[in-house]
C-alpha cells in the first residue's frame, strides 16, 4: 500500500459511472420514500403532507395483519427456496455425476422454465390450477377442488409454480459449484473409509458453501420482492391466504391510499433483509471450508 | 441530531413536492409537437384498455378517428394501459400531475380517481342539453358532493343468460326463461343435477362470482338488493349486517354447498365455463355475449345455444340488479379541457354511440339515443334495454368504495369456501369497511 | 454389480421423473397455444391436440401490436445488457482489485438497493423520470431495467476477477501497458465467460420485467412484452387461454435459442462469480 495517501484516480473512474447511474435511479429514490415514510402521505389529501411523528411505524407496529403477512411471507420464501433448494441440489448432484449419459440434454430441458417472464409463469399456472378444466386436477383425480381458490392449498400452488420458474438457476449454479469440488479431497476422503453419505456431508457442502450462500441469499431477497405471480394468480386471496408483504404494501398504497405507511412498511422491510443478509453471511461463513 | 435529519428529510421531501408542483409546465411540449401544418392544433391523451383488447380494439380506434376527422384542430392520442393494473397507473400518474386528458374508468376506478382529486366539475363544461339527456339513475352514478365529475359512456347492466340445450336436457323448456327467484333456483339445481356431461366435465347449474377479485363483491350487491337487502342504509352509512343480506349470503351457500354454484369463481372464469356449455345459467352484462362467443370459438353461432332474459323477480317483487359502466372523466390538471370535453361529448353522441352499439351491443345512458330503433333492434337487446330500467348504481359515493369490495368480496370467500359464520363474517366486515370510510 | 444397476437405474428414474415435471408445463404451453378455443376449455384435456390449427399464431401476429411489443423488447433488452455489462466490468474491476476505505459498504449498499420493495417506489421514479422528460422513451425502460441487474452483475464479475492473479497485470504494467489498456486486452479476454453469464443474466432481467414496463410507458407503440401481453389478452372481459399461450411461447423462443448456444458459457460464468463473493 505505498499509494495510500494517493487518489487512486483510475479506481474513481471505473467506479463513477456505476455509482452515478445507481445513485440517480435508485438510491435517491429509495432515500426521498424513506423520507415519505416519517410523513402524513395520503394519496386522497395530497396538499397535506406533513410530519407526523412516526404515526406511520406506530400504524404499521400496531396493525395485527401486518405481521400475519409476515408471517405468511416467510412461509412463502421458506418453502419456496427451500423446495428449489433440495430438487436443485438432487438434480445437481446427479447431474454432476459421470455415470449419467445425456446430461446436456437434460440441463437444457430443466433450463427451460427460467426462460419464461414471471408473468406469463403466473398465467400458465393458472390455467393448469383452473379448477374445472385445468389439468392438473384432471391428473391428480381432485375433481373441481380448486388449488387456488382454498384457503389451505392457495399458497402451496403459488409456491409450485415459483419454483418451477426459479429451480433451474439454482440447480446451475449449484451444479457449477459441484464441478469445482476437488477430486482429490473426495479421493483422500474414501481412503479414510468415508461413505457416500460422509463424503456429502464433509466434503461436498463445505466445499460448495459460498455457493450455497450466494444463490438462498440472493433467492431469498428476490423472493422477498414476488409481487406478479400474487398479484395474476390469487390476488392475495383467498380471503387473505395468500397476502405477502409486496401485495401488502401495495394494497396500503394504492387500494387504501396511504403512501405513508406503505413506505413505512419498505422501511421496516428493507431494515429486516440487510439485518438478516449480514446474519445469514455471516453463519454460513463459517460453515466453509478453505481448500 | 434529530432535529438534523427532520429538515433534511423535509428538505428532500420538500424538493418533491416542488418538481411535482412544476410538473404542469414541463410538459408544454406535448402541445407542440403536433405540428402538422395547423398551428392551432392540440393534442389531448386518453387513457384507457378498450385500445389493446381485441373486443374493442378496432371500434375504439375508429371512433377516434371519426372524432379527428371532424374536429382537425384536435390530435387525440390514446393511452393504453392493462385492465388489472388501471386504477393504480392513472393514480401514480395523477400524483405527478401527468394523467391523462380523457380518463376512462369504471364506477369503483372513477370514485378513487374523484378522492385523489384526478377528476374536474363538469357541470358547466358538458353542455346542459346533454346532462338532462343522461338518465337521473346514471348521472347520480357520476355525481359527488352535487357536482358531475364523470358522464356514463357504457352501462352494463347485468341480466340473466341460459343455456338452452342444458336446459332442454334438464327437462326445462328452453323458450320459457324462470320468472322468479325460486323458479331459477329450481331451474338451476334441475341443471346441476345432470352431475357430468359425456365426457366429464361437471355441469353447474348456476354462475354468480363469488371469490378472487373486487369485482365480484361489486356485483353481489345485486344479488343483496334481489333478498331485499343492502349494501348502505338509507343514510348511506355501511349496514352489511341486515336481514336481506343474510338470507343472499344463506341462499348463495346453500346453493353452493350443493354444487350449484361453482364456489370461489370470478366473472372470468363464469364465462369460460357458460362458454363450454357446463353452466346452466350466468348472471353477466351485455359485454357477455362477445365474450362467450369468442370463448366457445363458435362466434356467432353461440347465441343460437343462449337465451337472455331480465333477472327473476325476487323478495322485492322487481327485478333487482346493479349496472357497471365505463365512464368518462376529465384530468383536473388538463391544459386543454375544452378540447377534453369535446371529445367526451363525441364518444357520448349519437353517432358515436349507435357504432359502438353495431359492433359491441353496448346500451347508451342518454333517454334521445336508449330510445332509437338502432338501439332496440334484436331481442337480446330488447332485455337489456328493459334491464336497464330497473338496475341500480352501485353505491360507489366513497374514494375507498373499491376497497371496500374487496373486503366484501373476502366476506364472500370466508362464508363460501372457509365456511365461516354469515354473522360474524358480516359483523367483521361491516366494523372494517367504517373504519376504512371514517379515515 | 447388481447394487450399482439399481442405483444407476434409481438416479435415471429420479431425474427422468423430475425433467418431465419440469418439462410439461412448457409442452402443455405448447399444446394449448395450438388448440381452438373449445377445446381449451374441457375435460378431458387433449394431450395429443386433435385438431392443430395456428390460428392462435395467426391472431397474434396479424394483430400487429405484437410485433411491435416484441421489437421493444429486445432493443430494450439488447441495449440494457450492453450498459449493465459495460458499467459492470469497471465497477467490478475497482472492487476486485481496489480495496478502499467503504469499499465492503459500497458493495453492501449496490446489493441492499434490491431490497427496497419496489411497489413502494414507483410514484417516486414515475415522477423522476417524468420530470427528466424520460416517459415513454426506451431510454427510461434502460435505466430502470439496468439498475435492477447492476448490483448482481457487479457481485459475479467481481467474482471472476477474483481468480485473476495480480501478477498479469503487474506483467503488464512493466511492459509498459497503461492501465486502462491492461484491463482491456490483457484481463478481459480471460473474464469471457463471465461476461457471457453477466450478460444473459441481465438479459433475462429485462426481458421479464413488467413492472417498468407498465408503469414508465403508456403508448402502445412503446410497450414491451409482459406489459404487451397483459394489456392484450389479459383483459377485462375473459382469459383467451390460447393467444396468452402463442405470445408466451413466441416469448420464450429467442432466449431459448440463445440459452442453447450460450449454455456452457453460461454454466463456467455463473460459478466463478459464485463461488468466490
Amino acid at each position: 500500500m505505498r499509494t495510500k495517501r494517493k487518489i487512486n484516480w483510475f479506481m474513481i473512474l471505473l467506479l463513477i459511472p456505476a455509482v452515478a447511474m445507481l445513485t440517480v435511479t435508485i438510491i435517491m429514490p429509495v432515500f426521498v420514500v424513506v423520507g415519505m415514510s416519517f410523513f402524513r402521505y395520503n394519496l386522497l389529501d395530497m396538499a397535506n403532507v406533513h410530519w407526523n411523528n412516526f404515526a406511520n411505524y406506530k400504524a404499521v407496529f400496531a396493525d395485527p395483519e401486518f405481521v400475519k403477512t409476515f408471517g405468511r411471507t416467510l412461509t412463502y420464501v421458506c418453502g419456496t427456496v427451500g423446495a428449489q433448494f433440495v430438487i436443485g441440489l438432487g438434480v445437481a448432484l446427479l447431474l454432476n455425476s459421470k455415470r449419467i449419459r445425456g446430461r446436456r440434454i437434460f440441463r437444457s430441458l430443466l433450463f427451460l422454465p427460467w426462460t419464461i417472464p414471471s408473468l406469463v409463469v403466473a398465467v400458465t399456472w393458472m390455467f393448469i390450477l383452473q379448477p374445472q378444466y385445468g389439468v392438473m386436477n384432471y391428473l391428480l383425480g381432485l375433481g373441481d377442488y380448486s388449488i387456488l381458490g382454498n384457503s389451505s392449498t392457495a399458497m402451496l400452488g403459488i409456491i409450485v409454480s415459483a419454483v418451477w420458474k426459479q429451480m433451474p438457476l439454482m440447480m446451475i449454479m449449484l451444479l457449477s459449484g459441484l464441478q469445482t469440488v476437488p477430486e482429490d479431497l473426495k479421493e483422500a476422503a474414501e481412503i479414510d473409509g468415508a461413505n457416500g453419505f460422509q463424503k456429502f456431508l464433509c466434503i461436498t457442502i463445505p466445499c460448495i458453501m459460498p455457493v450455497i450462500k450466494t444463490v438462498t441469499l440472493t433467492s431469498i431477497v428476490s423472493n422477498f420482492q414476488m409481487f406478479v405471480l400474487f398479484f395474476t394468480m390469487t390476488g392475495g386471496g383467498p380471503v387473505r391466504a395468500t397476502t405477502t408483504l409486496p401485495l401488502y404494501t401495495y394494497e396500503t398504497a394504492f387500494t387504501g391510499f396511504d403512501l405513508g405507511k406503505g413506505a413505512a412498511m419498505g422501511v421496516c422491510w428493507l431494515v429486516f433483509l440487510v439485518v438478516f443478509s449480514v446474519i445469514y453471511n455471516k453463519v454460513l461463513s463459517a460453515k466453509e471450508i478453505e481448500y | 441530531m434529530k432535529k438534523l435529519y427532520g429538515t433534511l428529510l423535509s428538505a428532500l421531501l420538500g424538493g418533491t413536492m416542488l418538481l411535482t408542483a412544476c410538473g404542469g409546465s414541463a410538459d408544454s411540449g406535448k402541445a407542440a409537437d403536433s405540428g402538422g401544418g395547423d398551428s392551432e392544433q392540440v393534442t389531448i391523451t386518453i387513457s384507457n384498455w378498450l385500445e389493446a383488447e381485441e373486443a374493442t380494439e378496432a371500434i375504439f380506434k375508429e371512433m377516434l378517428d371519426d372524432f379527428m376527422a371532424q374536429n382537425p384542430d384536435i390530435k387525440v392520442e390514446s393511452q393504453a394501459i392493462p385492465f388489472n393494473q388501471y386504477k393504480d397507473q392513472v393514480l401514480i400518474a395523477g400524483t405527478s400531475g401527468n394523467a391523462a386528458d380523457v380518463i376512462l374508468g369504471n364506477s369503483q376506478m372513477m370514485s378513487a380517481f374523484n378522492g385523489a382529486g384526478l377528476l374536474a366539475e363538469l357541470d358547466t363544461e358538458i353542455s346542459q342539453d346533454i346532462l338532462d339527456d343522461i338518465y337521473p339513475g346514471y348521472l347520480e352514478g357520476t355525481t359527488y358532493d352535487g357536482k358531475v365529475k364523470a358522464v356514463s359512456w357504457a352501462p352494463h347492466p347485468i341480466a340473466m343468460y341460459y343455456n338452452k340445450d342444458l336446459f332442454e336436457q334438464a327437462g326445462l323448456d328452453p323458450e320459457t326463461p324462470p320468472a322468479t327467484w325460486e323458479e331459477m333456483t329450481e331451474a338451476a339445481r334441475a341443471v346441476a343435477a345432470l352431475g357430468q356431461d359425456d365426457s366429464g366435465n361437471t355441469i353447474y347449474g348456476l354462475g354468480i362470482p363469488t371469490g378472487k377479485v373486487a369485482h365480484s363483491g361489486t356485483v353481489f350487491n345485486g344479488i343483496f338488493y334481489a333478498f331485499g337487502g343492502h349494501y348502505l342504509d338509507e343514510s348511506g352509512n355501511v349496514d352489511l349486517n341486515n336481514a336481506g343480506n343474510k338470507a343472499a349470503l344463506e341462499w348463495t351457500k346453500e346453493l353452493v354447498d350443493e354444487k350449484v354454484i361453482p364456489a370461489g369463481l370470478e366473472i372470468k372464469d363464469l364465462r369460460g365455463l357458460f362458454a363450454s356449455g357446463q353452466l346452466g345459467i350466468v348472471f353477466d352484462g351485455d359485454m357477455g355475449r362477445a365474450a362467450f362467443r369468442s370463448s366457445s370459438g363458435l362466434d356467432e353461432a353461440f347465441d343460437e345455444k343462449m337465451g337472455v332474459a331480465i333477472i327473476p323477480v325476487g323478495e322485492t317483487g322487481r327485478s333487482e340488479t346493479v349496472y357497471t359502466e365505463h365512464q368518462l372523466g376529465v384530468f383536473a390538471q388538463s391544459e386543454n379541457k375544452e378540447a377534453a370535453v369535446r371529445l367526451v361529448e363525441y364518444l357520448i353522441s349519437e353517432e358515436a354511440m349507435v357504432k359502438y352499439h353495431k359492433s359491441n351491443a353496448v346500451l347508451s345512458a342518454r333517454e334521445s339515443i336508449a330510445t332509437l330503433p338502432e338501439m332496440n333492434e334484436d331481442t337480446f337487446m330488447e332485455v337489456f334495454n328493459k334491464q336497464s330500467e330497473t338496475a341500480s348504481p352501485l353505491p360507489a359515493t366513497n374514494a375507498m368504495f373499491d376497497n371496500a369490495m374487496n373486503e366484501v368480496t373476502k366476506a364472500i370467500e370466508r362464508i363460501m369456501v372457509n365456511n365461516e359464520e354469515i354473522d360474524t363474517v358480516l359483523d367483521e366486515t361491516n366494523a372494517t369497511i367504517t373504519e376504512m370510510y371514517a379515515e | 454389480m447388481k447394487k450399482k444397476s439399481w442405483r444407476s437405474f434409481l438416479n435415471y428414474g429420479g431425474l427422468i421423473a423430475i425433467t418431465i415435471g419440469f418439462v410439461f408445463p412448457i409442452y402443455w404451453m405448447i399444446v394449448t397455444s395450438i388448440k381452438p378455443n373449445e377445446a381449451i376449455l374441457r375435460l378431458p384435456p387433449q394431450f395429443i391436440p386433435d385438431g392443430a390449427t395456428l390460428a392462435n399464431y395467426q391472431g397474434i401476429l396479424n394483430d400487429g401490436n405484437f410485433v411491435v411489443f416484441y421489437k421493444n423488447n429486445v432493443i430494450v433488452s439488447g441495449i440494457t445488457t450492453v450498459l449493465t455489462l459495460f458499467l459492470a466490468v469497471l465497477a467490478a474491476y475497482a472492487f476486485s482489485r481496489y480495496r478502499f476505505k467503504g469499499s465492503r459498504f459500497l458493495m453492501m449498499l449496490f446489493l441492499s438497493t434490491q431490497m427496497f420493495p419496489a411497489m413502494t417506489l414507483l410514484i417516486a421514479l414515475y415522477n423522476m423520470y417524468y420530470k427528466m422528460g424520460l416517459l415513454n422513451t426506451y431510454t427510461a425502460l434502460v435505466l430502470a431495467c439496468s439498475t435492477n441487474a447492476l448490483p448482481m452483475s457487479v457481485w459475479i464479475l467481481k467474482g471472476f476477477f477474483d481468480t485473476i492473479p495480480k501478477s498479469l497485470e503487474e506483467a503488464a504494467y512493466i511492459d509498459g501497458c497503461s492501465k486502462g489498456r491492461t484491463l482491456v486486452q490483457v484481463i478481459l479476454p480471460l473474464v469471457k465467460p463471465g461476461i457471457l453469464a453477466v450478460g444473459l443474466y441481465s438479459f433475462l432481467i429485462s426481458w421479464e420485467d413488467f413492472l417498468w414496463g407498465l408503469t414508465l410507458v403508456n403508448k402502445s407503440e412503446m410497450r414491451t412484452l409482459a406489459a404487451g401481453i397483459a394489456m392484450t389478452y389479459l383483459g377485462e372481459y375473459n382469459y383467451d387461454w390460447g393467444r396468452v399461450m402463442a405470445a408466451a411461447v413466441s416469448a420464450a423462443i429467442p432466449i431459448l435459442i440463445i440459452f442453447i448456444f450460450l449454455q456452457k458459457y453460461m454454466i463456467a460464468g455463473l460459478t466463478a462469480g459464485a463461488v468466490k463473493e
